[in-house]
């Protein structure tokens, strides 16, 4: 098998457009999700049993169905009740729908890993429920899931490759009418697969460092 | 020492392979499997699709069943692996397919890549549109308003920036996907081979095809991975029987079937067809 580098440079200005997209739509998904993963976990924790329930079906629903099913389904299904969403939006709004339901979880696992006690302590001090969550339980809960939720980016900012079956022209879209103009499969594919170990070297190396920052003394 | 060795076992292999490669064409390979292993679509009626009873059906099935019919006398011997717009190409360059053939148009820069047969069949590029959109006419369609849906191919957008300019351009990776676009008012149109948008505006009572065409003739040909003539001219010349030789009284059966029509005669000189 013999690569041609040259065509690997050439085209690599169209893989660079790509991935402006890729990021733009990676960080937004991130930010979203873990802004929505926050509301879910909050409803999953909350007092009211039917709220608790409520969000436990919503996260069941949205984590046990594929990504690319809900993005085709929000794709497709906004234009045939008459309000067509744009590839990004759907692709943004069904891994923001999927991903908050995973940060949920991540960030009840921080929560449940904070010592009850310190809950209990927190009451005794006369601090209302919402006062002991927000100075108390989240800010260890935080940081204590900052390396699943580093594993959890990750799998988002592979993720978005999907969005190139609802004409979204990111990195995996221009690789897909790159291979299909020239045939070029393996250079095309194996550029695309170093720049997505390129990104996200670099996030989880970032992450990785935020992890170190925000540890808690021990 | 070790690196020498090294070297002498790589030498070895390299060796091995680029003997193995240099004797043996995938025609021994495709005989001594008794089997043909061929990619195709699965959504691009009426050439390659998945009927309601979920089998892969179409003209593009039929001409490949015929290849195996002339290699093993049973058209029976052949696996179908179902491949994406740009799948296409690593099935049969990665050796997994012995050949494709997919709706695939001829163009220069793929035959720089991959080796394509004589066509087997003619199409053009038509546009399908929405009723609804009140459209008539090209120069009616080349308008912002409007949302135009193509394969994930670099000649539909060519095509598309050169006829009609002014639309909005969304690019989905089946043909499938393309019609579903249009179906549910994602787009207003979209393009593609003539058989495929004529098949689709039979069956769908709020589509039509525009009368006129983005192109009016292209090749349409079985791909294969190049540097194996023998391979190359096997299927060459079955292609060659099929269109216009010994053959033709097949191929002409399975045209009518797809297409309801009859298909262009073996000679320019004798005008329709004249056996039987």
């Amino acid at each position: 098998m013999k690569l041609d580098f040259n065509f690997i440079l050439r085209n690599l200005p169209t893989f660079l457009e790509g991935a402006v997209v890729t990021l733009e739509l990676s960080a937004l998904a991130i930010l979203c999700s873990l802004v929505w993963g926050l509301v879910v976990v909050t409803a999953r924790t909350a007092p009211s049993r039917a709220l608790a329930l409520a969000a436990t079906g919503y996260i069941e629903l949205v984590r046990n169905t594929p990504v690319l099913v809900q993005m085709l389904f929000i794709y497709f299904g906004s234009a045939v009740l008459g309000a067509p969403l744009s590839g990004f939006a759907a692709g943004l709004l069904a891994m923001t729908l999927q991903n908050g339901g995973y940060m949920a979880e991540i960030y009840r696992a921080g929560i449940e890993a904070v010592s009850q006690r310190q809950v209990e302590a927190g009451m005794a001090l006369g601090m209302r429920r919402h006062e002991v969550m927000s100075i108390v339980v989240l800010p260890q809960a935080i940081r204590k899931v900052v390396p699943p939720f580093t594993n959890q980016a990750i799998v988002m900012i592979k993720d978005t490759s999907l969005v190139s079956s609802i004409s979204v022209a990111e990195m995996t879209f221009h690789a897909k009418l790159l291979t299909d103009r020239t045939a070029a499969a393996y250079e095309v594919f194996l550029t695309l697969a170093a720049l997505y170990l390129a990104i996200n070297a670099i996030v989880s190396a970032a992450l990785r460092l935020l992890e170190r920052r925000v540890a808690i003394p021990t | 020492m070790v690196n020498r060795m090294l070297a002498a076992a790589l030498a070895l292999l390299l060796g091995l392979a680029g003997a193995a490669s240099a004797q043996e064409s995938r025609l021994d390979v495709v005989q001594k499997r008794d089997k043909l292993i061929v990619a195709t679509f699965g959504t691009a009626p009426p050439l390659c699709y998945t009927n309601e009873k979920n089998e892969l059906v179409g003209f593009d099935i039929d001409i490949a069943k015929l290849i195996a019919k002339g290699l093993f006398g049973d058209e029976k011997k052949i696996e179908f692996m179902v491949v994406t717009s740009d799948g296409r190409w690593p099935s049969v360059l990665s050796g997994r397919a012995d050949f494709g053939i997919a709706s695939t148009t001829v163009y220069p820069d793929r035959a720089a890549r991959v080796a394509f047969t004589q066509p087997y069949m003619d199409s053009g590029v038509g546009v399908l549109v929405r009723k609804d959109s009140n459209v008539k006419s090209l120069a009616d369609l080349n308008n912002a308003k409007f949302t135009i849906a193509n394969l994930s191919n670099p000649q539909m957008a060519d095509r598309a920036k050169r006829f009609v300019p002014n639309m909005k351009v969304l690019t989905f990776d089946t043909p499938s996907a393309m019609f579903l676009a249009v179906k549910s008012g994602q787009a207003h149109a979209m393009q593609m081979d003539t058989p495929v948008v004529d098949w689709y505006a039979a069956q769908n009572q709020e589509l039509t095809v525009l009368p006129e065409l983005f192109s009016v003739v292209q090749n349409n040909a079985i791909f294969m991975k190049p540097s194996d003539f023998t391979w190359w001219l096997y299927l060459d010349t079955v292609v060659q029987e099929l269109r216009y030789g010994s053959r033709y009284e097949d191929y002409a059966a399975v045209f009518k079937k797809w297409f309801g029509k009859e298909p262009p005669a073996q000679r320019f000189y004798i005008g329709g067809r004249k056996a039987g």
